[in-house]
């Protein structure tokens, strides 16, 4: 009785967290809402009992990469930028459409499936995660190092005071 | 009320994509594109969680891990850009950065 509550509250809050990312007239207030719908989606993924994920996209997520954001969003001076609404790409009606559309072939596509109920196992656990990462996927991880000192090399030269993009 | 499954996970993705996908093409600040493609990298986290958890693989939030370091190093690399295209031209509207356009 308490998962169909929690499951509901939280993906309420989530979308309409989202439609605050997407819908807000200035970045921070966009940026804080990313932030909300990854804490609430932490609160999904809990529900999942996927535990490690869920603290890593608070860590990481929500705590680095997000802040990485309102850095930016501050150190730059925006008066001169145009935020609103008014400044749009392509026409939102056209957008939101075609959002529709694929979001009523998502839920046909899921109305469709007929499954097994889930297997409960405790797979979310720091070990079990860990025990998988460092055997049989430690290519990959070892993978990523390379692809973050790639990252760190870029902006290092990006950085540079007479960078020519 | 009907026990949440993994159609209800899925559909909850997909909305967040469909959120982030509007954000993506209707925003013309270059720092809300990018927040929108955070969104929907998200939602991809998200259905491959709940995969995970239906078949009781642990695989899915392997990957998972795997796809929040890709995001961090894109982002880091994404905001240096744009912040050099803000010193540059002094503006981050994606209307006005077309000097790569034929």
């Amino acid at each position: 009785m308490l998962e169909p509550f929690f499951f509901y509250l939280f993906s309420a809050g989530m979308l309409a967290s989202a439609l605050g990312v997407i819908l807000s007239r200035s970045a921070i207030y966009s940026v804080l809402c990313l932030v909300s719908t990854m804490c609430l989606m932490a609160g999904i993924f809990v529900l999942l009992k996927a535990y490690f994920v869920a603290t890593v996209l608070i860590l990481v997520y929500a705590g680095a990469i997000l802040v990485l954001f309102l850095f930016v969003v501050m150190l730059l001076d925006f008066r001169k930028v145009n935020f609103g609404w008014q400044g749009l790409g392509l026409s939102p009606f056209f957008a939101v459409a075609a959002a529709i559309a694929l979001f009523i072939e998502t839920v046909a596509a899921t109305r469709s499936l007929r499954l097994a109920p889930p297997v409960s196992a405790n797979i979310g656990t720091v070990e079990s995660v860990g025990r998988v990462l460092f055997t049989r996927y430690v290519l990959p991880f070892e993978l990523t190092s390379f692809l973050l000192l790639a990252a760190v090399v870029a902006v290092v030269v990006l950085a540079k005071k007479d960078a020519q993009l | 009320m009907t026990p949440i499954g993994l159609g209800h996970y899925l559909v909850l993705s997909g909305a967040l994509f469909c959120i982030g996908l509007v954000g993506v093409l209707t925003r013309r600040n270059a720092l809300l594109v990018l927040l929108s493609i955070e969104l929907i990298l998200n939602s991809a986290n998200l259905s491959f969680v709940a995969f995970s958890s239906q078949w009781g693989d642990v695989s899915g939030q392997v990957v998972v891990f795997f796809a929040m370091i890709v995001a961090a190093a894109e982002v880091t690399v994404g905001l240096a850009v744009v912040v050099i295209c803000f010193r540059k031209k002094g503006s981050i509207d994606i209307e006005e950065l077309r000097a790569l356009k034929g």
